[in-house]
């Protein structure tokens, strides 16, 4: 065993160091304005309840997150289905959430939960408590966990999305079968 | 620990320039809003409402990809079965696109191999070259060659040959695994693979190679190749045929006036003479490829001719030629089932192989390889199956027949005329992807069984072999530009039936009234190596990539082919006798390190590659070794620890491409090898045939090639280049990386070479208004030049 670690322990050294060189480099990396374009198809293609449709298509963004400035160029540039406007909202932390939730003239539609925030995904479960937002993830297991949509990107770099069917039926969120054959069903 | 500091220390540079390269990431461009024109914002509006079917082929840098992107996202198979691309792929790769082949002009598959990081070419035997990989010896069944999935290894003795052999301007592809792929593929693929994808469109290829030796004038290969396909709606049908004429090189080289070299023939033991037409390397290949459906149907035949360098007449006529024949057929059907989420694929192959050498009716030569016929018959059943869009499992079992008629080896050994090694195979393998990292394990079991061919006791008659992987590789950063690879690897090397008639463990008697060796041990063990590779890449730009890796291979058991003598046999038979055998040591291996660096923009492209090399902990195996020459290794003086014959310890690789019009390229290469060393056969007096080995040192040598390419010449379709290769005129010999007896092999000199190719897509017009209509349709915005 001793002949063993003698012999690899270069190796095992290399491979530290590249660990450690790694280490302030992790992170998800892919563009946001990608993103923004399946958004928008979503503000196209996902029915919502008729007594949440409000007459603006409300997007949040959880925490801070570069999508914020893209969403907000789509929301200038384009409308949700029903020529309806879309208007982006910040939101900070839970206690935002929060806020936003006690604030029913503009009803929250999709909530964009950054990389960043998905430990918190839970408790944004939690305070959503079945109310029919859209919960849109980007990382991996978040749309096993309850979120909605998570975005992915495959092997050559394209991006797609899982999405969780029985979520989605339970807050009776209709998406059209043409968008839903883009994504892969985990659920 | 001393002999990793550089290695360390260079992963660290590494890493440095790495962080700094980091900063100077491509951000795709931020938009202020307030300042849009009304057309910009029509622009922005228009990509929003792109298609879904446009969507669903989104890149999520969002951008077009780059030249260099899409030959890093396609999709291969090789590393894994499952197709993965080159950053995710569980191996390390190289991969090379017909375009980079066309536009080098390269004259064969040496021309290729030569700028891939860690390959070196190698003498075998008899005037055959073959590959060394990460300064170990391969040329001997330790890297697969696969063309359109068929071996081309020959069965006997698990090599193969280069040297204007295949059809290089046929390839469609080549990827390339630097590093073991046992886990896969089995016995043959310890130290590497090399798959070759054949070009097969709906429409003709015809061309042809012309080159010259420019000292002399003569002519030094002279190729021709065609190419005819057919496709319909569900089928395919392409027919291929290579053929030509070469000559390895125009210098001088000591031959053996007889093959058994070593016993002094009437005349003394050999002379010096030249290559001049005297080394013949003539091609004759074809591929016919038909599929219907899910059915495919395959046979290649090649016929290879190389003269017999080794041998020669006191003329200073190099008589022999060997023939190396091969058919393979395959059979095979892709069943797919689930919207081809789960795809299972039996297939059948049968290879014949009947290598022949021409023997004279007067000859004395003593001939090891006389009217042997060896063929396999191969059963595969292997499973695909996507059980989630994250989760693959292949799973397969394999089973083959190798058998060889061995009229005509009795000289070597008393055994029966013909022999069958028998395998069964079973193996899988499972791959997760994460968004954290992607997991690639499987193993690979063999069991070969042996007839008792010698009948002695120590024979083992079955034995089997693991080859267990696992593989971590991941992509991270911003966009995703970093990738890091974490590799180990089983491998092993399956003796071959050759391997075994010549197999040797070091015992065995001398019977003093017939002057034979008696009871000689023939036990040989497959060879086990576990390697370990680590790889980090970063696109450092759109149009740019820089790969590291370092690698360590340690080898149990190898089997090593060489010339054994030793007192005893010495004192019974003579000063010069000995044996050619394999031989199981107790270890090789090598670790060392290669860099890769790829640029390609719309002016051209720049490729650089390092590699370096060293060996462990002293295990060299003696033939392998750099020591003093001596027939019996036991008085060989040991000179370098950490080299081994033939192997340059740096190689440097340089590819440079522009492109002059739109039609018209040049192309510069370049390969520097740092010193290698090998055994050369010198003068011993003043005899005009007595000679002696003797250590010698071959300095570090440049090789330049260029090549100016012309597309679409005169007329859409013809495309014409010419080039010199060896521009200084450097020679470059290939060596014998083992005590085997054979002196360095002269290589091709200064070379012009004219090519002409005809190309007609038959379905090209269709091809370039779909194209057109792409480019209409797809979203401008991330586009470079487009839009924003």
């Amino acid at each position: 065993m001793k002949h063993c670690y003698a012999t690899y322990r270069p190796f095992l050294l290399c491979m530290i160091f590249l660990l450690l060189g790694l280490q302030q480099l992790m992170g998800q990396g892919i563009s946001y304005r990608a993103q923004s374009l399946y958004i928008y198809k979503f503000t196209r293609y996902v029915s919502w309840p008729s007594e949440s449709q409000g007459d603006t298509l409300v997007i949040g963004v959880f925490g801070s997150s570069p999508i914020e400035d893209e969403l907000k160029l789509m929301a200038s540039l384009k409308r949700a289905a029903g020529n309806r406007p879309i208007s982006i909202k910040p939101i900070e932390g839970l206690g935002g959430l929060s806020y936003h939730l006690q604030a029913p003239a503009q009803p929250l539609h999709i909530l964009y939960v950054p990389s960043s925030k998905s430990r918190q995904l839970t408790a944004i479960l939690q305070f959503l408590d079945q109310r029919p937002v859209l919960v849109v993830a980007e990382r991996g297991g978040l749309a096993r966990r309850g979120a909605c949509v998570n975005f992915m990107v495959t092997e050559d770099d394209i991006l797609r999305f899982e999405y969780n069917q029985s979520k989605l039926g339970e807050l009776q969120l209709r998406v059209g079968e043409e968008l839903l054959r883009l994504g892969f069903k985990v659920r | 620990m001393k002999r990793f500091l550089p290695i360390t220390f260079c992963l660290f540079m590494m890493l440095s320039f790495f962080h700094k390269m980091a900063a100077q990431d491509v951000d795709w461009k931020k938009v202020d809003i307030t300042k849009l024109s009304s057309k910009d914002r029509h622009l922005l509006s228009d990509m929003y409402d792109m298609s879904l079917d446009q969507l669903d082929s989104l890149k999520a840098t969002g951008h077009v990809p780059s030249e260099l992107e899409k030959l890093l996202n396609s999709m291969i198979a090789v590393a894994s079965k499952r197709t993965m691309t080159y950053r995710h792929a569980p191996n390390i790769i190289t991969l090379i696109s017909k375009d980079e082949i066309r536009k080098m002009g390269a004259r064969d598959l040496i021309d290729v191999l030569r700028l891939v990081p860690g390959f070196h070419l190698v003498l075998d035997q008899e005037g055959k070259v073959g590959l060394g990989v990460r300064g170990n010896v391969a040329s001997d069944g330790k890297v697969l060659l696969l063309i359109d999935g068929q071996m081309m290894n020959e069965v006997y003795g698990a090599t193969f040959a280069l040297g204007n052999h295949y059809p290089v301007d046929l390839i469609e592809k080549i990827e390339i695994i630097r590093g073991p792929g046992s886990a896969i593929y089995g016995g043959f693929a310890e130290y590497g693979v090399i798959n070759i994808v054949t070009r097969e469109q709906n429409g003709l290829i015809l061309g042809g190679t012309i080159g010259h030796w420019a000292d002399t004038g003569r002519r030094g290969r002279e190729n021709y190749y065609g190419s005819l396909g057919f496709k319909w709606d569900g089928g395919k049908l392409n027919i291929s045929h290579f053929r030509g004429t070469g000559q390895r090189s125009e210098g001088e080289q000591f031959a053996y006036f007889n093959y058994n070299g070593l016993s002094m023939g009437r005349d003394g033991l050999g002379r010096i003479a030249s290559l001049k037409g005297n080394s013949a390397i003539n091609p004759e290949f074809y591929n016919v490829h038909l599929q219907t459906g899910n059915f495919h149907i395959r046979n290649i035949t090649d016929l290879y001719k190389v003269q017999d360098v080794s041998i020669v007449t006191p003329a200073g006529d190099r008589p022999l030629t060997q023939w190396l024949r091969s058919n393979n057929t395959e059979l095979r059907y892709d069943l797919s089932m689930f919207r081809k989420r789960l795809v299972i694929t039996p297939k059948v192959q049968l290879g014949i192989q009947a290598p022949e050498l021409n023997v004279p009716q007067d000859s004395s030569f003593l001939l090891p390889r006389l009217n042997q016929l060896s063929f396999r018959a191969l059963a595969n059943a292997t499973m695909s199956w996507d059980i989630t869009h994250r989760l693959n499992l292949t799973a397969g079992a394999e089973t083959w027949m190798d058998a060889a008629d061995l009229e005509g080896r009795h000289d070597q050994v008393n055994i029966s005329d013909s022999l069958a090694v028998v395998n069964a195979a079973l193996f899988g393998q499972v791959v997760i992807l994460t968004d954290f990292v992607n997991i690639t394990a499987g193993v690979r079991y063999d069991n070969y069984i042996l007839p008792d061919i010698f009948s002695t006791s120590s024979f083992e008659s079955s034995y089997e072999a693991y080859a267990p992987r696992i593989a971590l590789t991941r992509r991270f950063g911003k966009n995703r530009s970093w990738h890091l690879k974490l590799l180990g690897s089983g491998a092993f090397r399956a003796p071959s039936i050759g391997n075994v008639i010549q197999a040797f463990d070091g015992t065995y008697s001398v019977n003093t009234d017939s002057m034979s060796l008696e009871n000689v041990g023939r036990e040989l063990e497959p060879e086990q190596s576990l390697v370990l590779e680590a790889e980090i890449g970063k696109q450092i730009t759109q149009d740019m990539i820089l790969t590291a890796n370092v690698f360590r291979v340690h080898t149990r058991n190898p089997i090593v082919y060489h010339f054994y003598q030793d007192d005893q046999i010495v004192s019974a038979f003579g000063e010069n006798r000995g044996l050619f055998v394999y031989q199981n040591f107790p270890s090789s291996g090598s670790f060392g390190l290669e860099l890769d660096y790829q640029y390609k923009r719309k002016w051209g492209h720049f490729n650089a590659n390092y590699s370096f090399y060293s060996v462990q902990d002293n295990a060299i195996p003696a033939p392998y070794a750099v020591s003093t020459f001596s027939y019996n290794p036991e008085d060989r003086q040991r000179l370098y620890d950490n080299v081994t014959l033939g192997f340059p310890k740096h190689k440097v690789n340089v590819n440079l491409g522009l492109n002059l019009s739109r039609n018209m390229s040049i192309n510069l290469t370049g390969t520097y090898l740092s010193e290698r060393y090998a055994y050369a056969m010198v003068p011993a007096s003043q005899e005009p045939h007595d000679f002696t080995g003797e250590l010698t040192t071959f300095p570090q040598q440049f090789l330049f090639n260029g090549y100016l390419n012309h597309d679409n010449f005169i007329f859409r379709g013809l495309n014409v280049g010419i080039g010199v290769y060896d521009v200084f005129n450097q020679k470059t010999p290939f060596l014998q990386p083992f005590f085997g007896l054979n002196p360095p092999l002269p290589g091709p000199s200064r070379e012009v070479v004219l090519k002409a190719s005809l190309d007609l897509n038959f379905d090209k017009r269709k091809k370039q208004e779909k194209q057109l209509q792409k480019e209409k349709e797809a979203p401008g915005f991330f586009g470079r030049g487009k839009g924003f």
